[in-house]
């Protein structure tokens, strides 16, 4: 008897919630799904440079990342541990080869310092003057290699005058990507195998020009080039071109595997890179652009 | 204080997970951070957690700017959370398999659809079946792992 009243007195109020209950999870999701056509709306109104929500990254990123990099610290430790044992072990055999290589570079020595002399010796003569862009050293901190996409962090940003549009490039002279983002404490750089990327590039030692685009696979193809009847082999070593001033000319960008690929500097290879302040009146960012 | 220590940890293991899956990104095992989908898919629709809706769009925002895909993952989410929210005719927190059959249609199609543009070489078409598969198996232990921490 009393359990029945007590149902006739409670199913009143378990209707009242289950109803404000189902109300609330339809006004949620009407807010989620208003939410679309904001995003469609914005996605085609701020292209291509995205500042609010490039803006909002910059906030969001770098406390995500730090309490990301705490989680995954012992795995980060781990992970380097065994990278370093690995290198440990193939270190003597790496230096007998360096060594070889130091002693062929050296013979090689004597005929680049004469060119060098002979350059500057014809760029006084012809009045070349040579000017050289600001340079700022920064660390790779995270890959983002995702799905068809692959860009990084480095440690410097908008604080240390970076800029998108900026060139990366490695120690050793070879494009490394374009700056797309710059936060006041990291930039985001896109690098050269993300499939966004397509660069006007020129085969070292001639006139021939030609688009390299990213895939998003590791290597970047060969779109065409200018002279119809070259003939892409590998070894081949291509340059940036210069044509519209976006990118310095004559920087290293890759070297022909084979009649289409392109062996570059891919971001899993880096750990620090230079950033090349390269005044730029154009922009190298979330639209396809050449060189 | 140490019950209720143990009682915050237990509750923030959602969180703390998908914040961990999304910055263990590697390019062939997580590309993007995307592993960090399969607990936000499982705390968001098959066992609900508290708040974890707008941590779910912050995380979904986080995996878009790694991968530089806009706010791709962000829109499906939300599309999804719409869907879910408006109809009746399917409970996913009862569904079987604790929803792996949901998951592995909900990120196969985002996956395939984001990826239509870009298959234009094996390569990246076998990446992308390898993601699809290989996120769909790791969404077991994922839930494993929430659901032994939450005493599920």
């Amino acid at each position: 008897m009393n359990v029945a009243l007590l149902r006739v007195k409670l199913s009143p109020d378990m209707n009242q919630k289950k109803l404000t209950s189902r109300v609330f999870s339809l006004v949620k999701a009407a807010a989620a799904a208003a939410v679309l056509p904001v995003f469609f709306i914005y996605i085609m109104v701020a292209k291509p440079d995205y500042r609010i929500m490039n803006a909002a990254a910059h906030v969001i990123v770098p406390v995500g990342g730090a309490v990301g990099d705490v989680l995954t610290w012992p795995f980060r430790a781990g992970g380097n541990l065994i990278k370093n044992m690995h290198e440990l072990s193939g270190l003597r055999r790496e230096n007998a080869e360096l060594r070889a290589e130091l002693a062929a570079q050296r013979a090689r020595s004597n005929e680049c310092d004469i060119a060098i002399l002979e350059n500057q010796k014809l760029a006084r003569e012809l009045d070349i003057v040579h000017t050289r862009p600001a340079t700022v050293a920064a660390d790779v901190i995270h890959d983002n290699a995702a799905l068809h996409h692959n860009t990084y962090f480095i440690s410097k940003g908008a604080r240390d005058g970076i800029e998108p549009g900026q060139v990366a490039v490695t120690f050793d002279g070879w494009l490394a990507g374009i700056v797309i983002d710059a936060a006041p404490g990291f930039a985001r750089v896109r690098a050269l195998n993300d499939a966004e990327t397509n660069i006007a590039v020129r085969v070292a030692g001639s006139e021939v020009y030609g688009f390299m685009q990213g895939t998003g696979a590791m290597r970047p193809v060969m779109g065409f080039f200018s002279d119809p009847e070259f003939q892409p082999d590998a070894g081949i070593k291509l340059i940036t071109s210069g044509i519209s001033g976006i990118l310095p000319s004559g920087i290293m960008v890759g070297e022909m595997e084979n009649e289409t690929d392109v062996r570059i500097k891919s971001p899993g290879d880096l750990s620090r890179v230079m950033i090349l302040k390269f005044d730029s009146t154009g922009r190298y960012g979330n639209e396809k652009k050449s060189n | 204080m140490k019950r209720k220590v143990i009682d915050f940890l237990r509750a923030s293991i959602p969180f703390l997970v998908t914040l961990f899956l999304w910055r263990a990104s590697v390019a062939w095992l997580n590309p993007g951070g995307l592993l960090a989908l399969a607990a936000i898919f499982f705390s968001t629709f098959i066992r609900p957690v508290r708040w974890f809706v707008p941590f779910g769009v912050l995380m979904c925002f986080l995996i878009d700017y790694q991968s530089d895909t806009l706010l791709y993952w962000t829109s499906v989410y939300c599309a999804c959370y719409a869907a879910n929210g408006f109809q009746h005719a399917v409970d996913l927190t009862r569904s079987e398999n604790d929803g792996a059959g949901a998951f592995a249609i909900f990120f196969a199609t985002a996956a395939i659809i984001i990826s239509i543009p870009h298959i234009v070489n094996f390569t990246n078409a076998a990446r992308l079946i390898w993601t699809i598969i290989w996120e769909c198996a790791m969404y077991f232990p994922i839930v494993m792992l929430i659901k032994k921490a939450g005493h599920d």
